[in-house]
């Protein structure tokens, strides 16, 4: 008895996970529900910007469509991550991840299928976020710009990331609740941390001594020095301005630390799951 | 087929496992049993790789999980204490998504042909859900059966099940028997165990107390031959008599009913009847009754017991 094809039988697994897994997602009602509000989203913002040009004569921005994609993508990245999340620690709760592992199933096979079926759901919806902004930019007159191809290049990697921290946590988390629970507080204070931020740091303090206002200046800036390398979303703020800069040698290093965190979360679930268990 | 060598696992709060040594040869039925708590769902994850041992030894078909652990899983069939199932799938689906995993081809004829000898062949396309448990259960060693395993991992396969689902379990267990699948049990029914198992090892506070076939179990807790004699007209100096014969260790009157252990060292019974009929009483019946894996079970797991907890009769 040996195992002659180890890395060929974990690829038949993980890819049968991730067809089941796929076809789940797809077939839920709410997937389409996240769809519509985030494509509405963006036509509510690229149609305030119309609305913009028709009394100004002015782009408020020099790319019409980067920012409505930027909240599409966060929407669908977040929701696509929380999926996963309960997907998983559901199935450990259940008892079916224990199922999988009575067969040829292993920890490297489970989060590869479960992994890569996301990131296939995610693929598709981009393609399809791409067919509505090219129908909207013709009902708009308004052609798209190269650098908005780039920033598809930047939502696959940052949505690839996002999930990989849901898989992360949902491997090592005990139940449904605890790993919802983990998720949401950090994709809330992440958002969070990163709008006070920008809020507070319009807010000139009266005084150059003893102020909260300048330390809680000081303190969200620090954490959020932390964010701009860990966070996300700050990969995808930093890559689009850096892009729309024509920095393309800082946009590049943005999408290459996010593959590389991506690559370091989903490698970091495998050895979780290993060391955490199927069990609850 | 299976070994383990002083397999233990020890939580932060208790030692679950204690050293278990343990040897389930090919093509036997192999019987597990404890009370709850001793320590055998905590063993048989063990073996199936879902937890990992705190220290000690253990191997599948001669080799290790962590060397060959697709070839061990392939040739392993689980069935689960609870029946688990994915509640989007029809049963059909379920079973053809494990026939994916483990890359089994024309897996619509093997489907069909275990869906038709369990009986769940019509209700192939309805939810598990919507399965009774007795249902449930013959799905899920329908499901353990789909890639033809060399060996039958069961943990508590008949529990919660009526009369006819225990019966056709009974039937699918001495079937897998038959066609020489290596099968380990473990259950706390021990009328089933007593049935099929060709040997049996009783845990018990985490530690495996004895390992043997029912009659090496029996002897071990128990060296005398008990004999339940009905008889008529019992004279008051019978009980006197039975005392004075030197091969019976102990003997109980009960009205018309004796129950008499003897020495097993020989057969004593034409002996002990003449001494019967000799004090006058009249033989209307005689068996020898042998003691049930209930009885041998509660022995060994007495905490009374003190020399067998403490694993002397390993």
């Amino acid at each position: 008895m040996s195992d002659t094809s180890k890395l060929y039988k974990q690829i038949q697994t993980a890819l049968t996970i991730h067809r089941r897994d796929f076809r789940i997602t797809i077939f839920g009602p709410v997937l389409y529900i996240v769809t519509t509000i985030s494509i509405a989203i963006g036509i509510v913002i690229i149609r305030n910007y119309l609305n913009y040009i028709e009394s100004n004569g002015l782009y408020p921005m020099p790319d019409l469509f980067s920012f409505p994609f930027r909240w599409v993508i966060i929407l669908t990245s977040v929701y696509l991550a929380f999926s996963v999340v309960v997907a998983i620690a559901r199935e450990r709760e259940s008892g079916a991840m224990e199922l999988l592992f009575y067969g040829p199933v292993d920890n490297v096979s489970y989060v590869l299928g479960k992994y890569s079926a996301q990131l296939t759901v995610y693929c598709s919806l981009i393609i399809l976020y791409l067919i509505c902004f090219f129908i909207l930019s013709n009902i708009a007159g308004v052609q798209i710009p190269g650098s908005f191809y780039m920033m598809m290049l930047l939502s696959l990697v940052t949505g690839a990331y996002l999930i990989s921290v849901g898989v992360f946590v949902s491997t090592m988390s005990r139940n449904v609740r605890s790993a919802t629970l983990v998720f949401l507080t950090l994709i809330a204070s992440t958002l969070l941390i990163q709008a006070s931020q920008a809020w507070l740091s319009n807010i000139a303090p009266e005084s150059d001594y003893y102020n909260p206002v300048l330390l809680l200046q000081q303190l969200l800036g620090w954490i959020q020095v932390v964010l701009t390398w860990l966070s996300p979303f700050s990969y995808l703020n930093y890559g689009v301005s850096e892009m729309l800069r024509g920095n393309m040698s800082a946009f590049l290093r943005v999408v290459g630390l996010s593959f590389v965190f991506c690559i370091t979360f989903v490698f970091s679930s495998i050895i979780g799951l290993k060391i955490r268990g199927v069990r609850q | 087929m299976i070994s383990t060598r002083n397999l233990t696992k020890t939580y932060p709060e208790v030692e679950a496992v204690k050293s278990v040594t343990l040897n389930v040869r090919e093509g036997e039925v192999y019987g597990f049993l404890g009370p709850n708590g001793a320590g055998k769902s905590t063993t048989m994850a063990m073996l199936l790789g879902l937890v990992k041992p705190t220290s000690g030894e253990l191997s599948l078909f001669g080799t290790s999980l962590e060397n060959n652990y697709f070839a061990i899983k392939n040739a392993t069939g689980v069935v689960g204490e609870n029946p688990y199932f994915f509640d989007e799938m029809t049963a059909w689906e379920f079973l053809s998504f494990h026939a994916d995993i483990f890359m089994i081809e024309s897996k619509e004829n093997r489907i069909n042909e275990l869906m038709e000898n369990v009986g769940l062949r019509q209700y192939a396309n309805i939810r598990p859900s919507e399965y009774s448990r007795g249902m449930r259960q013959k799905l899920s060693f329908v499901r353990a059966l789909l890639h033809k395993p060399d060996l039958l991992m069961l943990d508590e396969p008949v529990s919660g099940l009526d009369p006819h689902g225990i019966r056709q379990i009974r039937g699918l267990i001495e079937e897998q028997k038959k066609s020489g699948t290596t099968i380990f049990i473990s259950s706390h029914i021990l009328s089933e165990i007593e049935r099929t198992a060709d040997r049996i090892a009783i845990m018990h506070k985490g530690k495996l107390l004895v390992e043997d076939n029912l009659d090496g179990l029996r002897y071990s807790v128990d060296q005398s031959v008990r004999v339940n004699v009905e008889v008529a007209n019992v004279p008051e100096t019978l009980s006197g008599v039975l005392s004075d014969i030197p091969h019976i260790v102990d003997h109980n009157i009960d009205g018309q009913h004796i129950e008499i252990r003897l020495d097993a060292t020989s057969d004593y019974r034409a002996e002990l009847s003449s001494a019967i009929t000799a004090s006058g009483a009249t033989i209307i019946g005689m068996e020898t009754r042998k003691a049930s894996l209930e009885e041998t079970f509660m022995t060994f797991t007495d905490d009374n017991v003190i020399g067998l907890s403490k694993g002397e009769v390993q």
